[in-house]
């Protein structure tokens, strides 16, 4: 029998353990986030109305204006500023997948460093500047400021000007590293146009465009500069629908979209384009600043390019036919054409066809936007050396990996072990990261402040600003923010170079030594705020800015075909390494919208593989998704293959950007790292990095690969989905 | 009973929503379309579609509003590739409305194909009978990993396990644009809205606009020569119209020298002989 | 009919009215072990395998099945519609016999229309297993609520809600009438609370001349009634189909085909059932040759009809020679990874049934037990061949995929046979499986000719 007693003692009991239990309950519950004060409204946001903010999209180095979309305080989505000449309101899926980047999972919250155990452990910024000066310090005051190494990628603007005044204060070695080839761009274009910096082409203005591997709708220097071009090329600027036609061996995207695809053999478009230059000038077309070149002494014939291009020689002629009778053409280069072990040689040819249509000055013009200048192999492979007899004390990374981007017979891998000290700056423990000691959590540059000096148009040179367009996520600074804090820890010359509170009053005081130096005056308060309001300012060209294409230059000289390393009896294949917009490098291996982004050609997503012409896949029984071991003289991995009939029989297409070993769970263990296949080979001329002149043995695995492709079968069957009256 | 099928009748008929003040109608030149997925991604941050993952993928669950689909023409080295952005084509008579039972998808009077989530029970009938396939189910409730839910926007819902959703031509935007107008008594003037695909575009290959208003961009896109529907002989009167590519066709294009120029044009290769099956078994599984 | 063919009702001579009375209330009365066993066991299959999987399937999501972008329908689909099938013949046989006053449908008509509730009901478990949110699958039904909307009426699924609910609504009656005089005969033959359950159950039966004339014409009402119903659920089942554009479903002989379908495997499923019932229910005097023969002609026919109509599609489809049609034929019955069960089909339900020409094989009951299950075996393989080859191709052939059931899927279609076998153990434990009345009115002139001999 229960009791009044009991039922009161229950109760109270009872009471005692539901209040506990809620209070514990609430005690365990995440501290609220207080995005809005209640009591001190910000002065740029009002709840439930979006707020807009220009700003720049630092994913590539093309450096597109922005504009965010910002909510209560957190970006939300990017497009294109409108009022911004490289994108025009554009803007790529990379580009906009950025805020990917900003709320990864796997984003650094607060500084790392190494626990000795192969993971890491959260630190205080106080405890990393305590140590990083420290060792700075004592190698400045010894007087060994040449055994640190500053490692970093291509960005352009004050961010960049703030390293590289720290690395010269500090006396030590700056090395720009990526997969590129802009010195060979810039050999041929000092060469055959004689202006310095690298060419802005006028798509738009052409009715005639050839492209000797430049995928300048997918991926090259400026994707959505070119593709708002390309829209109006489409369109007619000039009356006429622009005709284009694309030269490379495995077909692009910008090749998918030409109007004749010619799958030339790789290495031979510099012989290819020299004989059409020399047929060009046979036809009479050519203008008195090329009298001199005669007839092109070193050109071969058509059909012997033809033959040696592997192109049917009816194609070459009707392509010739189209360019003696363009009004407005423009012939470029890039991509793995520039890429071989005598890529400048092939990109003079190329600009040599294009001199002698008389492109310079109409769709061909300088451009003043400054080009990275990459470290060579050469030089890469010093900072090895230096590395591998001890001599490297403290390496910096400042956003790049190379460790993943760069092939691994440079050698930065074994380098980054035998280095004293590695600090990365980045966002996320990637593959160079995990070989660091310490890694310092960087902002997404939506965070912070920075610019960019990008490929413009002409007349003017377009700068865009980078500020916040929400407040830090978490405990992070920026690579200048760093910069800046390690150099007023440090003191001395290194302090006076960079007496900067913080990036953004380093940016103004850039902004505004500039302008000075242009004898702008007027506010600089309400001139800067101004720029921050449009993103960009479009700088007037001060006195001899301007290059100009020269009058007259010397013809090239023939441009032998590339070497490749390894030996065609054991690799029969050309290796084609290429760079997607979504993953480039590898920029976008952690963002899942570009994991489930189809890849445009193959509908693949979360990895990566390789493309084998149908014929070579039946010589070798392999079907869509068969397990691979691609072979180099430097590397093998395995991966899926994916058969279609885009690409020569005589090579192998890989995608870069994928086979991560960190960098975030999106990224982590997908796909093979195509990089890690390539050869430390470099161009005769420049000393830039061959990434296309390697090659490959392939082997059936006989096993299925891990392959997820969301295209089912890529042919009409005769439907008219494309359009009435059959295919086009 | 006779004022019913007049309704049915009237709604059936051409030009029956030149009658209202809109008819959002969308223009996609293939021509410009270069393939790219910009406007893919821009539609997945929008509209937030979730992040369903490698094996949701290969079990072909993906959930993307906006597809830009590939075809293959010929063989090598005559070979060409064209692209199609494949997005709901926001029917006039939507083989999907007459589908669902319980009217959680229904024709809009701007002419759209609108869906209420909350209503739909998950039938999946209308995703059988949409012949474009762009009607995606949410076979779970889907989750992003903390913290990029913060990306999520606001102005639209997410949604729960067993719902349909499909492209709504951004109706959050066009409503949006639509209040501003009716606050300040006009018009949606053209180029006012636009939906994050066509926003994004970088070739500008998509043109967004009021059908109704003959002078408007996409009006003028529409009265293109090479303006067609997809699947025309269906019916269904879609408010998406394509431009087609205007490349030569492609055996012109080659100089007419091509070699294995006999099997290029040979009858296109057979379905199961040329590819595999998107989703394989170890994967049908779960 | 002739007292010879009545007399072939009997394998073993005509039993007397008691003997009726008992052997069919002693099936309702004496529950051996075996039974329980056999209760149970169905009954945890029931649970383990559609229930437990399902449960999981409700937390989970759909995603649970191995359906996808581009078979957004699967096995839970196909099983609904074959379900739907199984419950044809049951009370349209029963119907058609008894308007066509065919005595030897007497002995097995109970049963037969039990099948069809059972199955229908497994039918609509199907529905539910099936929708996205089971918890709002009540608005399709026009349930006056605030926001004053109302189910699509243009849509082929409400059609389905409609019609199904009225033929479940019709057999229900039609059968529950049909057994209030055993009810009462029961209640008569019991004591203490079965007789008060059975006296609720059978509505207070007394026998009069007025019950019996009523019953009569009420009967044979509802049978009229119920004929065009069961025509057109299967109609509108197939419409889901059909009135979709897509290749391989939109066929306007799929109508006729889903019936004619419907029927076949229905009248298959009775013979299996019969069987069950001789073997294990003791009805071996009730169910015999005539019964066996007459179902086996009439498979035969149905067999012929549905062959029929399968070459007709065929060759539709191959005459039309566009590109949609040539696809979805190929991939069904050469290309795609479900080809073989296509020619499965085909063989189980086109070819084996010609064997039923001989009146050996179609007087055989193990035999013609063998044959009713692989017919119906054909029958589920048909309506997922279907579905499974026709959705995953379309229109566009990008988004061109596959469908595989996923484990849980294969579970649950397991498991519904559990469902209705558990069903059906229940009802003839409460309903006299053999209309014991009925059979009396079939012993009767027998006894009078007897007599006067
Ligand atoms: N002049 C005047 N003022 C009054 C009153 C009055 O009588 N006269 N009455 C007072 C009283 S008693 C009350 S309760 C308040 C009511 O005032 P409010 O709460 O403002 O009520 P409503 O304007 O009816 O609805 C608010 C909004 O909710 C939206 N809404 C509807 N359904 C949903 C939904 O499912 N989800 C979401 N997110 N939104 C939805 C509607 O579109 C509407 O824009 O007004 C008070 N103010
Ligand atoms: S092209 Fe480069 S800079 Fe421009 S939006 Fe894309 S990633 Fe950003
Ligand atoms: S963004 Fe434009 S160009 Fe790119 S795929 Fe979409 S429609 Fe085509
Ligand atoms: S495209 Fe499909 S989902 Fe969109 S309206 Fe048409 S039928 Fe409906
Ligand atoms: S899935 Fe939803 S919208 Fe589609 S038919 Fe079913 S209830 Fe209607
Ligand atoms: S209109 Fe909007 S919802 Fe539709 S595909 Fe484009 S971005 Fe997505």
């Amino acid at each position: 029998m229960v009791s009044r007693r009991d039922i009161f003692k229950y109760a109270a009991g009872g009471g005692v353990g539901v209040g506990v239990g809620l209070l514990l309950g609430e005690v365990n519950q995440r501290p609220l986030e207080t995005l809005l004060s209640t009591h001190i409204p910000p002065e740029d946001f009002s709840p439930g109305i979006d707020t807009w903010y220009n700003t720049l999209c630092r994913m590539c180095p093309a450096g597109c204006g922005i504009s965010v979309k910002v909510r209560e305080g957190r970006a939300k989505k990017i497009e294109g500023n409108a009022s911004h000449p490289v994108s025009r309101g554009g803007a790529c899926a990379l580009g906009q997948a950025s805020l990917n980047a900003l709320y990864n999972p796997d984003r650094l919250r607060s500084p790392m460093r190494a626990d000795g155990e192969g993971g890491f452990i959260p630190a205080s910024w106080d405890e990393a500047f305590d140590e990083l000066s420290a060792r700075l310090g004592a190698l400045q005051a010894a007087g060994m400021g040449r055994r640190v190494w500053v490692l970093t990628g291509g960005a352009l603007g004050s961010g960049e000007e703030a390293l590289s005044r720290f690395s010269e204060a500090l006396g030590a070695n700056l090395l720009r590293l990526a997969l590129d080839t802009t010195a060979n761009e810039q050999a041929a274009a000092k060469a055959i146009y004689g202006f310095e910096g690298l060419p802005h082409y006028d798509i738009a203005s052409a009715d005639l465009v050839v492209s000797f591997g430049a995928d300048f709708l997918g991926s090259w220097r400026s994707p959505i500069a070119y593709a708002k071009a390309y829209g109006e090329f489409r369109q007619g600027a000039n009356g006429r629908r622009g005709h284009l036609a694309q030269i490379e061996p495995r077909m692009s995207l910008t090749g998918a979209n030409a109007d004749e695809w010619l799958p030339a053999r790789p290495g031979t478009e510099g012989a290819l384009a020299l004989a059409l230059a020399a047929e060009m000038l046979r036809r009479g077309r050519g203008g008195e600043d090329v009298a001199n070149w005669g007839g092109l002494s070193g050109a071969m014939s058509l059909a012997g390019a033809a033959e040696q291009a592997d192109i049917p020689l009816a194609r070459v002629e009707a392509l010739a036919e189209r360019l003696a009778a363009a009004e407005t053409p423009l012939v470029l280069g890039g991509g793995a054409a520039g890429a071989g072990t005598r890529g400048a040689a092939a990109l003079s040819a190329v600009a040599a066809l294009n001199r002698v249509l008389g492109a310079p000055g109409g769709t061909v013009r300088p451009n003043l936007g400054h080009a990275a200048s990459y470290a060579s192999v050469p030089d890469i492979e010093a900072f090895a050396s230096q590395a591998a007899s001890g001599n490297v004390s403290l390496v910096l990374l400042a956003g790049v990996d190379p460790a993943h981007d760069l092939p691994d017979s440079l050698g930065i891998r074994r380098a980054l072990e035998r280095a004293e000290l590695v600090v990365s700056l980045d966002s996320f423990i990637n593959d160079s990261a995990s070989q660091a000691d310490w890694v310092l959590a960087t902002d997404s540059f939506l965070e912070t402040w920075g610019d960019d000096i990008s490929s413009p148009g002409a007349g003017s040179l377009t700068v865009t600003l980078q500020q916040p367009v929400q407040e830090r996520l978490f405990d992070t600074l920026s690579i200048t923010d760093i910069v800046l804090r390690l150099a007023a820890r440090l003191g001395g010359a290194v302090a006076q170079a960079l007496p900067h509170a913080d990036a953004q009053a380093f940016t103004r005081a850039e902004w505004a030594r500039v302008w000075q130096s242009l004898g702008l005056n007027g506010d600089f308060n309400e001139r800067f705020r101004l720029a921050q309001q449009n993103g960009v300012w479009d700088a007037p060209l001060a006195e001899g800015m301007a290059d100009t294409i020269s009058p007259e230059v010397p013809p090239p000289p023939a441009a032998p075909g590339s070497e490749f390393a390894g030996g065609e009896s054991e690799y029969p294949f050309v290796l084609h390494p290429f760079v997607t917009q979504g993953f480039r490098e590898g920029q976008g291996a952690n963002l899942p919208w570009i994991q489930e982004l189809p890849d445009p050609l193959t509908s693949v997503v979360y990895g990566s593989w390789a493309e084998v012409n149908p014929a070579t896949a039946e010589q070798l029984g392999l079907g869509m998704g068969d397990l691979v071991e691609i072979e180099s003289p430097a590397g093998k991995l395995s991966v899926p293959v994916v058969v279609h009939p885009g690409v020569r029989p005589d090579v192998i297409a890989m995608p870069l950007g994928h086979g991560h070993r960190g960098n975030g769970r999106y990224a982590k263990g997908r796909g093979a790292n195509a990089a890690s296949l390539l050869a430390a080979q470099s161009d005769s001329a420049t000393g830039a990095l061959a990434w296309a002149a390697t090659r490959v043995a392939l082997k059936a695995l006989g096993k299925r690969g891990r392959l997820t492709r969301t295209g089912g079968l890529s042919r009409t069957l005769g439907r008219q989905i494309l359009g009435p009256g059959g295919e086009h | 009973m006779s004022k019913i099928t007049d309704t049915l009748r009237q709604y059936r008929a051409d030009g029956y929503f030149a009658e209202f003040d809109y008819h959002w109608t969308m223009a996609i030149d293939l021509d410009q379309c270069t393939g790219c997925g910009a406007c893919v991604v821009a539609c997945q941050a929008e509209n937030n579609l979730p992040i369903v993952g490698e094996k949701r993928m290969r079990q072909g669950r993906e959930m993307k509003w906006l597809r830009v689909e590939r075809y293959w023409e010929g063989d090598y080295p005559d070979a060409r590739l064209s692209f199609i952005p494949i997005l709901c084509q926001q029917c006039d008579k939507a083989p999907c409305e007459i589908a669902c039972p319980v009217f959680a998808t229904y024709h809009n009077q701007d002419g759209l194909n609108a869906q209420v989530y909350n209503r739909c029970i998950g039938t999946r009938t209308c995703a059988v009978y949409c012949p474009y396939e762009v009607r995606f189910f949410n076979w779970f409730t889907y989750t992003w990993d903390e913290p990029l839910e913060q990306q999520l926007n606001p102005d639209v819902t997410v949604r729960e396990k067993g719902v349909m959703e499909k492209c709504t031509f951004c109706v959050q935007r066009i409503n949006r644009a639509k209040d501003l107008a009716r606050d300040e008594g006009r018009r949606v003037a053209d180029g006012e809205v636009q939906p994050a695909c066509a926003q994004s575009c970088p070739t500008d290959a998509i043109v967004f606009g009021d059908r109704n208003d003959t002078d408007s961009a996409v009006s003028r896109k529409m009265r293109d020569p090479r303006a067609y529907e997809v699947l025309k002989e269906l019916n269904t009167a879609p408010s998406v119209v394509y431009l087609k590519n205007a490349r030569e066709p492609l055996h012109a294009a080659d100089g007419g020298g091509h070699h294995d120029g006999a099997n290029a044009q040979a009858a296109e290769p057979r379905a199961a002989a040329a590819e595999p099956r998107m989703v394989e078994a170890e994967s049908a599984v779960t | 009919m002739s007292s010879v063919l009545r007399k072939q009702m009997f394998d073993h001579g005509p039993p007397s009215y008691a003997e009726v009375n008992r052997d069919v209330i002693n099936a309702l009365t004496t529950t051996t072990w075996r039974y329980w066993l056999t209760l149970g066991i169905s009954a945890s299959v029931a649970l383990l395998f559609f229930i437990a999987p399902w449960i999981y399937q409700i937390i989970v999501g759909v995603g649970a099945a191995g359906m996808n972008r581009n078979a957004m329908w699967g096995t839970y689909l196909s099983n609904f519609i074959f379900w739907i099938g199984l419950s044809h013949s049951g009370t349209l046989l029963s119907a058609v016999l008894h308007i066509t006053q065919s005595d030897w449908r007497k002995s097995i008509y109970r049963s037969a229309e039990a099948m069809t509730l059972f199955s229908l009901m497994t039918a609509a478990l199907f529905v539910m297993v099936h929708v996205g949110r089971l918890w709002f699958v009540h608005w399709t039904f026009p349930v006056p609520n605030p926001m004053e909307l109302w189910p699509n009426f243009r849509s082929p699924l409400m059609f389905d809600v409609m019609a199904i609910l009225t033929y479940l609504t019709a057999s229900s009656v039609f059968i529950y009438m049909g057994s209030l005089p055993d009810f009462a005969a029961v209640r008569d033959a019991s004591k203490g609370l079965r007789r008060r359950i059975y006296a609720v159950l059978c509505f207070g039966w007394r026998g009069t001349a007025q019950e019996w004339h009523t019953l009569g014409w009420s009967y044979t009402f509802f049978a009229v009634l119920v004929i065009p119903l069961a025509v057109s659920v299967h109609s509108i089942v197939s419409w889901d189909f059909a009135m979709s554009t897509v290749p391989g479903l939109h066929q306007t002989i799929f109508a006729p085909y889903f019936v004619c379908g419907a029927i076949y495997s229905g009248t298959a499923g009775i013979v299996t059932v019969m069987w069950m019932l001789r073997r294990y229910m003791g009805f071996g005097r009730y169910i015999g040759k005539l019964h066996i023969d007459n179902l086996s002609k009439l498979l035969l026919v149905l067999s012929l009809i549905w062959t029929y109509i399968n070459i007709c599609e065929l060759f539709t489809a191959w005459y039309a020679d566009t590109s949609f049609e040539n696809e979805a034929i190929l991939y069904r019955i050469w290309e795609g990874p479900f080809w073989w069960l296509w020619w499965e089909m085909i063989a189980f339900c086109a070819f084996v049934p010609l064997l039923l020409f001989s009146r050996r094989i179609r007087q055989n009951w193990n035999l013609m037990l063998v044959i009713s299950i692989v017919i119906n075996i054909g029958m589920l393989t048909e309506r997922f061949v279907i579905v499974a080859s026709s959705l995953p191709r379309k229109f566009l052939p990008d988004v061109f995929g596959t469908y595989f059931p996923s484990l849980v899927e294969i579970s649950i279609t397991v498991g519904s046979f559990a469902v209705f076998t558990t069903l059906f153990l229940l009802f003839v434990k409460i309903f006299p499986a053999v209309s014991i009345y009925e059979v009396k009115e079939t012993l009767a002139p027998l006894r009078k000719r007897e007599a006067s001999a």
